[in-house]
């Protein structure tokens, strides 16, 4: 009888045991941050946002285009990069949404549709990115407080690892090296499908070849949005805006939830920099 | 006594022995995988824009790739194996009978099966680690150890830690480890006091440990993820961090332990009410 009793007691302990140890676990949320949400932006702050408008079977939908001015006009960027607007017509009647403060500078990216850079206020010049010409738009910024920027508009090669690393990492080595003295930009969809940080995906077999490129711009520039979650469907990172860290200091940035429309499958990315 | 005869049996069954070798022999495929990889990168240039060099490549990145990769898939069939045969091995002989027909409690009986499982789990932990840092010290040569993001999935950042600060991350990976070790063990034990052959227990607990294993690593599943205790297997890698975040630790490592004392409290309950035949 007491050998039972004692065996109820060291079972009934186990328990309890689990059941602290849960209650321990688990009272604290998971990890991760919660979901980004931009706030009005600060005095003194460039508002960077870049956002693959395509949808996951083509470009720009004709219908989204109004939806896409919205949503600029509520995140108030000061610099957009688009990827896969479907024509020129498109980003003509977005520039007539925004309103004439806008300007915008824009090329044929492979595949036919236009990699866009939409700047409010200040002034644009585009320039050449030799080595990544079919992938990447890059565009001198004066913005309207007089500061200048260097910045690249990429939309890297979706299948190949190998391809990626050539686009991305010539892009960014031009940069440092055209424009050694200015601020850096480099934002748009490099397809790089990382899992950076105790997240997983066994989809991918070739993601540590994706490790190569991003470390190589990890290295140069500071990657804004890091550890702020996914991007696109299905749960992958793969919109980023890196920036020069000896120019800019970030003051908040992640991808924002809810903005896609219809066969949409990337959210747009916000980053708010402020120069040193 | 029963301590005794416990560990008497753990050293006729081999079974450690065994978990050596295979150690072992994992560990030179992995350094015979980091000189072919190693190669490979030197000789073809694979990639233009590339951050490694050639002081990332150490012995204790060694260390840790083998430790990571043994402690996920190598060592949890071991340490199932300790925990399964335990009860249905007795059972399968025919000696749990013989036991209890002494006086014994099956509350001792159970508890000195636990601690000969769990001394056994944390000695296969230490001796992965040693022989792991020891083949990176002989063969490759130690450094400073630097984690860049996306390898391992350890970092989302560039993380430099000095040699000595790196080896005592190593030592404080263990306790944390033979934690996530518990909860394999504790679940074979359960499946255990159910099945009466070793071998299915075995089978059926590597299975389940791989099934949920896969489900927390695929994004399908992402919901599941915070209530499968394979989720936290490798929460120790947060100590390889520079600044270290201890409170997730501490949670990792609470929940773990309340997935082991709940598998534990089933399997003694389960064992401490069925008639043995």
């Amino acid at each position: 009888m007491t050998v039972r009793r004692t065996g109820l007691r060291f079972e009934l302990l186990l328990f309890l045991l689990a059941a602290a140890f849960f209650a321990l676990g688990y009272a604290r949320p998971g990890g991760g941050p919660g979901p980004f949400e931009p706030g009005p932006r600060a005095a003194g702050v460039l508002r960077v946002l870049t956002w693959n408008v395509g949808q996951s079977d083509g470009s720009l939908a004709a219908d989204d285009v109004m939806h896409v001015a919205t949503v600029i006009r509520q995140l108030e960027p000061d610099l957009c990069f688009l990827q896969e607007v479907a024509n020129t017509r498109q980003i003509q009647k977005l520039l007539r949404d925004l309103g004439p403060e806008w300007t915008h500078s824009s090329k044929r990216e492979r595949g036919g549709s236009q990699l866009a850079v939409l700047a409010r206020g200040g002034w644009l010049v585009s320039f050449h990115v030799p080595a990544a010409r079919a992938v990447a738009h890059g565009v001198r910024l004066r913005t309207s407080n007089g500061r200048t920027v260097s910045a690249i508009g990429l939309h890297a090669d979706t299948f190949s690892s190998r391809k990626r690393n050539e686009q991305i990492g010539s892009a960014v080595e031009f940069l440092s090296r055209r424009h050694p003295d200015t601020a850096k930009i480099v934002a748009g969809d490099l397809n790089l499908d990382l899992d950076l940080d105790k997240r997983r995906d066994l989809f991918s077999d070739d993601s540590y070849l994706d490790v190569e490129t991003y470390n190589f711009v990890a290295d140069r520039l500071v990657d804004t949005a890091q550890g702020r979650g996914s991007t696109a469907e299905p749960d992958r990172r793969l919109d980023y805006i890196f920036a020069s860290p000896a120019h800019f200091e970030v003051v908040a940035a992640g991808p924002v939830a809810g903005q896609r429309r219809g066969a949409m499958d990337h959210d747009p990315v916000v980053a708010d920099l402020r120069f040193r | 006594m029963i301590l005794r005869l416990e560990m008497l049996k753990i050293q006729r069954s081999r079974r450690p022995h065994l978990a050596g070798v295979a150690i072992l022999l994992f560990l030179g495929l992995m350094l015979l995988g980091f000189y072919t990889y190693a190669t490979n990168e030197q000789g073809a240039a694979d990639f233009r824009y590339t951050f490694e060099n050639r002081s990332y490549f150490n012995g204790l990145t060694f260390a840790l790739y083998a430790f990571y990769f043994g402690f996920l898939l190598i060592l949890p069939i071991f340490a199932v194996t300790e925990g399964g045969a335990q009860v249905a091995g007795e059972t399968a002989a025919g000696t749990l009978l013989l036991l209890l027909s002494r006086p014994l409690s099956r509350t001792r009986l159970f508890l000195s099966k636990l601690a000969m499982a769990s001394s056994v789990t944390v000695a296969l932990v230490v001796t992965l680690l040693l022989t792991a840092m020891g083949v990176g010290l002989l063969v490759v040569g130690w450094g400073d150890l630097d984690l860049y993001p996306g390898v391992l999935q350890m970092t989302d950042r560039h993380q430099h830690l000095p040699q000595g600060e790196a080896i005592g991350r190593f030592a404080l990976a263990v306790p944390f480890a033979c934690i996530a070790l518990s909860v394999p063990l504790a679940l074979s034990m359960f499946v255990g006091t159910w099945l009466r052959s070793p071998i299915n227990t075995v089978g059926a607990s590597m299975a389940l440990y791989l099934v949920l294993y896969v489900i927390s690593e695929i994004h399908f599943f992402a919901e599941l993820r915070p209530w499968l205790f394979t989720s936290y297997m490798a929460y120790w890698r947060e100590l390889f961090q520079e600044e270290i975040a201890w409170s997730s630790v501490w949670s990792d490592a609470a929940r773990l332990l309340g997935f082991a004392f709940l598998f534990l409290a089933l399997a003694f309950r389960r064992f401490r009410l069925r008639e043995e035949t």
